[in-house]
């Protein structure tokens, strides 16, 4: 597999370094992170010392369209032991606000996106929901809150 | 013709550098009726010129001599020499920089230039009016120098001066010399034997008659200046009287107290009557008064009646000229890699206790058994970068030398059947024949893993090393049975009090600074203290070897010249008007004044010259040699009183640092306004505010001042006072009518040299703006001076 | 002060109301008094986060305000709102032009944050006062070895969260142990649940790190599972039982969530306690709790 060095853009790196987060530009490679990581033990292509070198060469296509970064658990075990301070949860973070903008986005958290701006909440309040609420005593919680949309707006 | 003295005034056309801009002829016209002589010359620093001016002073019996041409920084010393040759005094020579800081900067400007030019000459001649000779005192060095540290840093320089016919004093605080090089047992990359390399140049320190070997001793106290240096020396009790003492060992063999030895980073035991290593220099005994239990077997048992339990410590004295610091280094403690199981798991070991493992005359004999474990090693792991290129836990530094030791010592296994496996993020090879060291390594078959060790994990006997491979794109899980770490290396804790005791700065990571990186590297920020090994950074040990025989050469050029005292001192004026309050030794950043019987006593050789006490004085006791206040107002009086130019701007420059920058803009023709008059000084804190508002009252509409960045250049420390001075200035112009902001103060850096093209302009057009001082302030002003 | 504004977060409101029941009131009988406040939503969740940092910090910054009108602290039940609202309010607090940013935004619906109140999660709170908590137990849960599981976002990171040492936390096994259970210690203690990573569309990659985890949980002798948040509640019961369909392997470790325990140590049976709601149950756990009593 051969690299494309057209590829790189470095529009997409200015915005990673002068919105986000600079601290990966400190990243040497040493590999402690993907060493660390909890996910690389059940997903092997799951990388994060490559997926930090790709964001750092700009290969924005490339790692915004990739399905891994939506893989880091956010445990932050990485950015404990990174010997740089390289961020990697931030940068991972900051990779997925970018793939949304780009319009990759996976598709149970183009559902959840969804959700959020259609009623202000994950899971929503069905009437069987409601029903059991009540029963127990519980507070009505507002379906649809209104503020939600003029926010979203 | 004027009266006393007789001044005599050169103006340099400079080919026609100055000439084509400034009109000289009309400058020297102008100033000839006010001094005994006055010439243009064509180029003054020709050899024509300056035998004319030298036959003119001694025809003429001039006293003062002032040349108006390019930068001083140029030929003032050509100059100065020359008249002092005809019995001119350097004092009085007057140096007007008219080129760099008048003619090249204002080429469109030639009426403000010329104007400016003969300002400045005035300013000299005013100057030199009042100037009187000065002599620079002269100061021999105590021709001794002491060595701290007796490691292979510490006996090069020694040998090496000792050679040179100097007397030293190496003082160790172990019992032994030999440092760290004494306990490997072979060095890379030629594998040569360490200790056989060594232990010679052990031997002739111990036979050198110019050399005092002060061993199981620390420096408690140093006082003093360069050159003069008092020193105590703590000497701990050995014990063992070192002229009785034979070395046979018998105290050692009837001893019944073991602890651990720290030859053999405590993996093995010695007694407490011991030799670190039988090597040893001296080759004497020493009672470790900490273990022993006073049995008192070693006195009965020692033939020669050596030992004395009931020794104390004792302080010697010692007076040196120089001092050379070699205290070369420890590792970074292993503890606080917490991650790497240092002290948890009996099969991690350091690099250092791997190097007494392999030496056969270490705990295990040379066998390769972990002495922790007793058990044998087939597998081995090194972890590299363990606490050293990390910002975060440990040090930020590579530490240089681990990656060829550990493919030294890989090899050493190697050869001996052990498998071993290196660790690491980068291996780095930056010395003669080191590549070819790390292929020979490989060739031997060890086996690299590049990916940071993240952590280790106990299984059963071995160590699980776990870390990802990036070449192969997977994590990796290596069993091994013994682990080896490669912690970085730092100075030790002596090394901070040492550095504290003799006044010179460490940097961020505990190495002592070096006086510069690149052209100065074996010298501290402190005259007469040099340095060498590892104490300044990681380094090999031919690195160390080089650096001891430069640090030597450098003591023995410093205690080779007589000491030049430069006779620009503070001074008391009378010691009636100092009543003993002591602002200025607050005031001083060399900590140069004290107050003895209620006066204030400067000393000479501690004063910088920076001027910082002298505004600080509340009676105005103090003055300065070679920039009096009588010089320094008649130079403002002289530059201002009778220019006819517009607006007139007088900036004090600080003369090292601000005033090449200045020069650099010179030199590169930028234009900025010709109102700009400068006066050089040692730093902005010698100003009282007198000063500005006699430059006010004299004619100046803008004053600045442009210090120096804090720290930098000989006066460094002064520079930090000015800016709070400044302030306070600012505020009480105005109780006096003058505008505060005619009144500038900034920082000027000599990268930032075509900065000042702005900043001078950007000043100059506000004053423009606002005009000239009105007549009625500098008149109040000059009635409040007088 | 013992009164808090009461968030609870949509998710035990939605998939876990008899927990949420049961929370309201345990921490009622233990002198803690919940306000209910109209118009809290979801916190927002870190899915949020992942998908436009800025929409995250307004909403989470509404929630906040909302609080702060009533000048009540807030107290959650789950790990993720308190990670959420508690770095949100951190960092608005410490940083002005950020603040005015997300305050811009809140205009828009008359809202305003000012950084007045404290975001607490009900295992803090116990903590603090643990001789009160343990004036209520009537019933020490002997017999129970207990796996703990913090989680992750109420650990991480440590300088925001100051909760307990990310590395090796111990409060809730002194929470547990506050109730006479014993807590056991095992391997992958401070290892993720695996919740967020089904979010994000990957369940298969979220049991297989749950199975290590419950695996783990075994070999250190555990019979049960404490949590302090609703999604590891809901990973370690309904994903246990997913995870137990998929691979064949049948844990047997039923989780119970903090206050449920201190439920059943304050007398309540298991029924009382809802544990029929629980998709994970175990024999052994049930008959310890009968030789209790």
């Amino acid at each position: 597999m051969i690299v494309d060095v057209e590829e790189i853009d470095s529009r997409f790196l200015r915005r990673l370094k002068s919105e986000f987060d600079e601290s990966y530009l400190s990243c040497f490679q040493c590999g402690v992170c993907s060493a660390s990581c909890p996910v690389i033990e059940i997903e092997g292509r799951f990388n994060p010392r490559r997926l930090v070198k790709m964001a750092r060469l700009g290969f924005k296509d490339r790692v915004l369209s990739s399905e891994y970064i939506w893989l880091c658990s956010m445990c932050l075990l990485c950015e404990e032991r990174c010997p740089q301070g390289v961020r990697i949860p931030e940068v991972m973070t900051a990779l997925r606000n970018l793939a949304v903008e780009e319009g990759y986005i996976p598709e149970p958290m183009r559902r959840i996106q969804r959700l959020l701006v259609e009623s202000g909440r994950l899971y929503p309040i069905d009437d069987f929901t409601a029903e059991e609420r009540a029963e127990r005593g519980l507070p009505e919680v507002e379906a649809e809150p209104e503020f939600v949309k003029r926010l979203a707006g | 013709m004027s009266g006393k003295p007789k001044i005599g005034v050169w103006v340099c056309e400079c080919g026609g550098n100055i000439g084509d801009y400034v009109d000289v002829q009309r400058v020297v016209e102008a100033i000839r009726p006010e001094v005994a002589y006055a010439r243009r010359e064509r180029y003054l620093c020709s050899k024509p010129s300056i035998e004319n001016i030298k036959r003119t002073v001694q025809r003429l019996g001039l006293e003062r001599v002032v040349l108006a041409c390019c930068t001083p920084k140029m030929h003032r010393e050509t100059f100065a020499s020359n008249l002092e040759e005809v019995g001119l005094n350097r004092a009085l020579l007057e140096m007007v920089n008219i080129r760099e800081q008048c003619s090249w900067v204002h080429k469109d400007d030639p009426e403000g230039a010329t104007q400016k030019a003969l300002d400045l000459i005035r300013g000299g001649i005013e100057r030199a009016r009042v100037s009187k000779p000065l002599e620079a005192k002269r100061a021999k060095s105590i021709p001794e120098v002491l060595i701290i540290g007796g490691g292979v840093a510490g006996i090069t320089a020694s040998l090496r001066l000792a050679e040179y016919g100097l007397r030293v004093h190496l003082v160790e605080k172990r019992p032994s010399i030999g440092g760290h090089m004494i306990q490997y047992p072979k060095v890379f990359p030629t594998l040569d034997c360490s200790q056989c390399i060594l232990t010679p140049k052990m031997a002739s320190v111990s036979n050198n008659p110019n050399i005092d070997l002060i061993t199981y001793a620390e420096v408690v106290e140093v006082s003093g200046v360069p050159g003069e240096f008092h020193v105590k020396v703590r000497l701990k009790p050995r014990g063992v009287n070192p002229d009785k003492c034979i070395g046979c060992g018998t105290c050692s063999r009837v001893c019944p107290v073991e602890v651990p030895s720290e030859y053999n980073m405590g993996l093995g035991p010695r007694k407490a009557a011991y030799i670190p290593f039988p090597q040893a220099v001296p080759s004497v005994y020493t009672i470790d008064f900490e273990a022993c239990t006073r049995c008192g077997k070693c006195v009965e048992a020692c033939p020669r009646d050596a030992i004395n339990l009931d020794d104390e410590e004792r302080i010697i004295e010692l007076d040196v000229g120089a001092i050379i610091l070699a205290t070369g280094f420890e590792l970074y403690d292993a503890n606080d890699l917490p991650r790497y199981g240092y002290g948890r798991y009996p099969q991690v070991v350091t690099s250092l206790e791997m190097e007494r493992i392999l030496d056969v005359n270490g705990p295990t004999g040379g066998q390769l058994i972990n002495p922790k474990t007793g058990k044998e090693f087939k597998r081995v792991a090194y972890i590299l970068c363990a606490g050293s290129r990390d910002t975060e836990n440990g040090k930020p530094y590579c530490s240089r030398v681990c990656c060829l030791y550990a493919l030294k010592q890989a090899q050493l296994l190697l050869d001996r059947g052990v498998e071993v496996w290196i660790h690491y993020i980068d291996i780095r090879t930056p010395g003669r024949r080191y590549e070819e060291f790390y292929l020979e390594t490989q060739r031997k078959g060890a086996l690299f893993v590049k990916g940071k060790v993240v952590e280790l994990i106990p299984e059963g006997d071995r160590i699980i090393v776990r870390g990802e491979d990036m070449m192969l794109n997977r994590i990796v899980e290596n069993p091994v049975d013994l682990v080896v770490i490669c912690p970085p290396v730092i100075v030790t804790d002596e090394t901070h009090k040492l550095a504290e005791m003799l006044r010179i700065p460490v940097d961020e990571d505990g190495f002592i600074l070096e006086r510069h990186p690149k052209l100065d590297p074996v010298a501290t920020k402190r005259d007469g203290v040099f340095a060498c090994g590892m104490v300044l950074g990681p380094k090999d040990i031919q690195t160390t070897t080089a650096e001891a025989e430069a640090a030597a050469m450098k003591a023995v050029n410093f205690l080779s010249a007589e000491r030049l005292i430069e006779p620009n001192k503070a001074y008391l004026i009378d010691p009636e008007l100092c009543d003993g309050c002591g602002e200025c030794v607050e005031a001083c950043p060399e900590a140069a004044i004290s107050i003895v019987d209620g006066k204030a006593v400067i000393n000479e050789v501690l004063c910088s010259g920076c001027g910082a006490c002298i505004p600080a004085c509340p009676k105005g006791a103090l003055d300065q040699q070679g920039l009096t206040e009588e010089q320094l107002k008649a130079q403002i009086r002289g530059i201002l009183e009778r220019s006819e130019a517009d607006v007139k701007i007088l900036a004090f420059v600080e003369r090292e640092v601000v005033y090449t920058a200045v020069d650099l803009a010179g030199l590169a023709r930028l234009e900025y306004p010709s109102s700009i008059r400068i006066i050089p000084l040692p730093s902005m804190s010698r100003l009282k505010l007198e000063h500005i508002l006699y430059a006010f009252a004299y004619g100046a509409d803008g004053v600045m001042l442009l210090e120096a960045p804090e720290h930098e250049g000989p006066y460094g420390k002064a520079h930090v006072i000015s800016e709070e001075r400044a302030d306070d200035y600012r505020w009480e112009l105005e109780d006096h009518g003058v505008d505060s902001f005619r009144l500038w103060y900034s920082r000027v850096y000599v990268p930032d040299w075509r900065k000042l093209k702005k900043v001078f302009t950007t000043f100059h057009d506000m004053i423009a703006d606002e005009g000239p001082l009105d007549d009625e302030t500098r008149a109040q002003l000059r009635e409040e001076l007088d | 002060m013992r009164r808090y504004a009461f968030f609870p977060g949509c998710f035990i409101q939605v998939r876990q109301p008899h927990l949420e029941a049961l929370s309201r009131r345990i921490l009622g009988e233990l002198g803690v008094e919940l306000v209910d406040v109209e118009g809290f939503t979801c916190c927002p969740e870190a899915v949020t986060l992942s998908v436009d940092k800025m929409s995250w910090r307004v909403m989470a910054a509404r929630n906040l305000s909302l609080a702060e009108e009533l000048g009540l602290d807030i107290l959650t039940l789950c790990n993720g709102c308190l990670y959420t609202l508690r770095t949100v309010n951190q960092e608005l607090k410490g940083d002005e032009e950020l603040r005015g940013r997300v305050n811009d935004a809140l205009s828009v619906i008359d809202r305003e944050f000012r950084g007045l109140i404290r975001v607490r999660h009900f295992a803090e709170i116990l903590i603090e006062d643990l001789e009160r908590m343990k004036a209520h137990v009537e019933r020490p849960l002997e017999g129970l070895r207990i796996a703990c599981h913090t989680g992750c976002h109420i650990l991480s990171p440590p300088e925001v969260m100051g909760f307990d040492d990310p590395y090796d936390p111990v409060i809730l096994d002194e929470l547990v142990e506050a109730l006479g259970a014993e807590a056991v210690d095992y391997d992958l203690k401070t290892l993720c649940c695996g919740w967020t990573l089904s979010t994000y569309g990957s369940r298969e990659a979220s049991e297989r790190l749950l199975a290590s985890k419950l695996n783990s949980m075994r070999r250190g002798g555990a019979t049960a599972i404490a949590v302090i948040c609703p999604q590891c509640f809901h990973q370690f019961d309904v994903g246990q039982a997913s995870a137990a369909r998929r691979l064949g392997i049948e844990y047997r470790l039923p989780v119970f969530y903090y206050l449920e325990l201190l439920a059943l140590a304050m007398g309540f049976s298991l029924d009382e306690v809802g544990y029929r709601y629980h998709r994970v149950r175990s024999g052994e756990v049930e008959e310890a709790l009968e030789v209790i009593g």
